[in-house]
């Protein structure tokens, strides 16, 4: 079953689209908007589709949290190459791996389970080129 | 005839030493001997996100975009569901949406070569305004703890895209060898039953026969012309008899079973990948798939140096896991088993 609220933005979550106001560059995602937030005005968006890279800005390591999430945890908030922020869960990374600047890109994960249905999203992993380095 | 234009995979980091699992129920390790790897997939990953990823993979080889599919075929016999669709969301997540036909295979590991089929039909049909069609084969195979299953069940997923023309081979004959035997079988949601694995081995490799004897008087080329072959078995030591039994040496055989186990209807594109890695121009390669209802056997032709999917990095990168890390991502410790 996918519900509306899943619906509603299937396809920027499934494709990793974006909205770009034509007259500052900020991006709107996973949501269409109107207002641009950087212009603080109304604004004209453009489809574009997100690069699924970026680097950690800022992240923490989750030691508790409800049934069904591994522990202990990273999450970080991602600056992706297109300039946005996201937020998001960090796999196959141990967390005294994790530092800021580490640069990662976007993997398609299962989230949860509601309804009997699986729901999708991305998760963020370190690029191969990191795990060369180290 | 139908033209291979890209061919990708996604092998999961993990792995797990068969070494390991033997420790871990105190045997000493027959059977395989105690020797080599099988992938694991974590929990947060399905059928739907490993098929996703070999997919892209295929299309950025290709440099073809998924808005430019005309069918998504997908094959697999663990996605969980009873019902829910694997093509239509794969072909969503690639961007082909709308005039795209789909279809599902599943409850046999031999349905991989009837989605490549439906793919080359696809294509043959002309109906679709693109020209190209793509066919997935994902798995996350879950064995009971302490079968012999558990020794060689993994996951994977692998990807092939096709088109009229353009590619780097040609398919250039299919066959099938189809029977009432239905072999390895289970109930939804319950592990296999304890079966005669000499018994079992016989029918595969009559089947394996069957079609490959077939497809070779079709096209009319001789099995030792056939440069590079690839045969879905459950078991590694049962392909390498499937060669002996053609007449054809072991090292023709292209495997990974040694490095990820079987991953049931994805181990055939994901050992197909691998051939075509080494595959030069000229070439012929058999694939044979194999599972319930009996098998399917196809001849392809090398023409042009084909793109590489470095099937062999993805098989270096990888992240050894003990048994007890190996039991919690396939969901079999504590109460939230899926
Ligand atoms: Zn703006």
């Amino acid at each position: 079953m996918t519900t509306p609220e899943i619906w509603r933005i299937a396809r920027e979550n499934a494709r990793l689209v974006g909205y770009r106001c034509t007259s500052c560059g900020w991006v709107a995602f996973p949501e269409r908007k109107r207002v641009c937030k950087r212009c603080r005005a109304p604004a004209d968006f453009e489809e574009i589709e997100l690069k699924p890279y970026g680097r950690v800005l800022a992240y923490v390591v989750q030691h508790r949290l409800p049934k069904g999430f591994e522990t202990p945890l990273p999450v970080a908030v991602v600056e992706l190459a297109d300039g946005l922020r996201v937020y998001g869960h960090l796999v196959e990374c141990a967390p005294e791996d994790v530092r800021v600047g580490l640069e990662v890109e976007a993997d398609l994960r299962v989230m949860y389970e509601e309804e009997g249905a699986r729901v999708y999203s991305y998760k963020f992993r370190p690029r191969e080129r990191e795990r060369e380095g180290s | 005839m139908p033209q291979l234009v890209g061919y990708g995979v996604y092998l999961p980091r993990y792995r797990i030493a068969v070494s390991e699992i033997h420790a871990a129920w105190g045997r000493s390790g027959g059977g395989r001997g105690g020797r080599g790897e099988k992938a694991v997939v974590p929990p947060d990953e399905d059928p739907l996100t490993l098929g996703v990823k070999a997919a892209r993979a295929a299309l950025a080889q290709a440099g073809v975009e998924g808005r430019h599919l005309s069918a998504v075929l997908a094959a697999s016999t663990s996605t969980g569901y009873a019902e829910g669709a694997l093509a239509a969301p794969l072909a969503y997540h690639l961007g082909a949406e709308g005039d795209v036909f789909v279809g599902d295979f599943g409850l046999s590991s031999r349905s991989v070569t009837a989605a490549m089929r439906a793919a080359m039909d696809a294509l043959a049909s002309g109906q679709g305004k693109h020209a190209f069609a793509l066919a997935v084969a994902a798995e996350r195979l879950i064995a009971e703890p302490g079968s012999s299953y558990e020794l060689s069940y993994s996951g994977g997923a692998g990807a092939l895209l096709l088109a009229s023309q353009g590619g780097f081979a040609e398919v250039v004959g299919f066959a099938s060898h189809t029977s009432g035997f239905v072999g390895r079988s289970r109930r939804e949601g319950r592990s296999h039953g304890l079966v005669d694995e000499r018994f079992m081995m016989q029918q595969f490799l009559a089947h394996v026969q069957g079609s490959v004897e077939r497809l070779l008087k079709a096209i009319e080329i001789p099995p030792e012309e056939f440069a590079h072959v690839v045969v879905q078995a459950p078991e590694g030591r049962w392909a390498v008899r499937a060669l002996k039994k053609l007449g054809l040496p072991a090292e023709k055989l292209v495997s990974t079973f040694p490095q990820l186990g079987y991953a049931g209807c994805a181990s055939l594109l994901i050992d197909l990948a691998r051939a075509l890695d080494q595959a030069a121009p000229g070439e012929l390669l058999l694939v044979v798939s194999y599972g319930p209802g009996g098998s399917d056997a196809l001849a392809l032709r090398v023409t042009k140096s084909p793109p590489k999917a470095d099937v062999e990095a993805q098989l270096q990168r990888k992240e050894l896991v003990s048994y007890p890390v190996y039991l919690r991502y396939q969901g079999l410790l504590g109460e939230e088993r899926r």
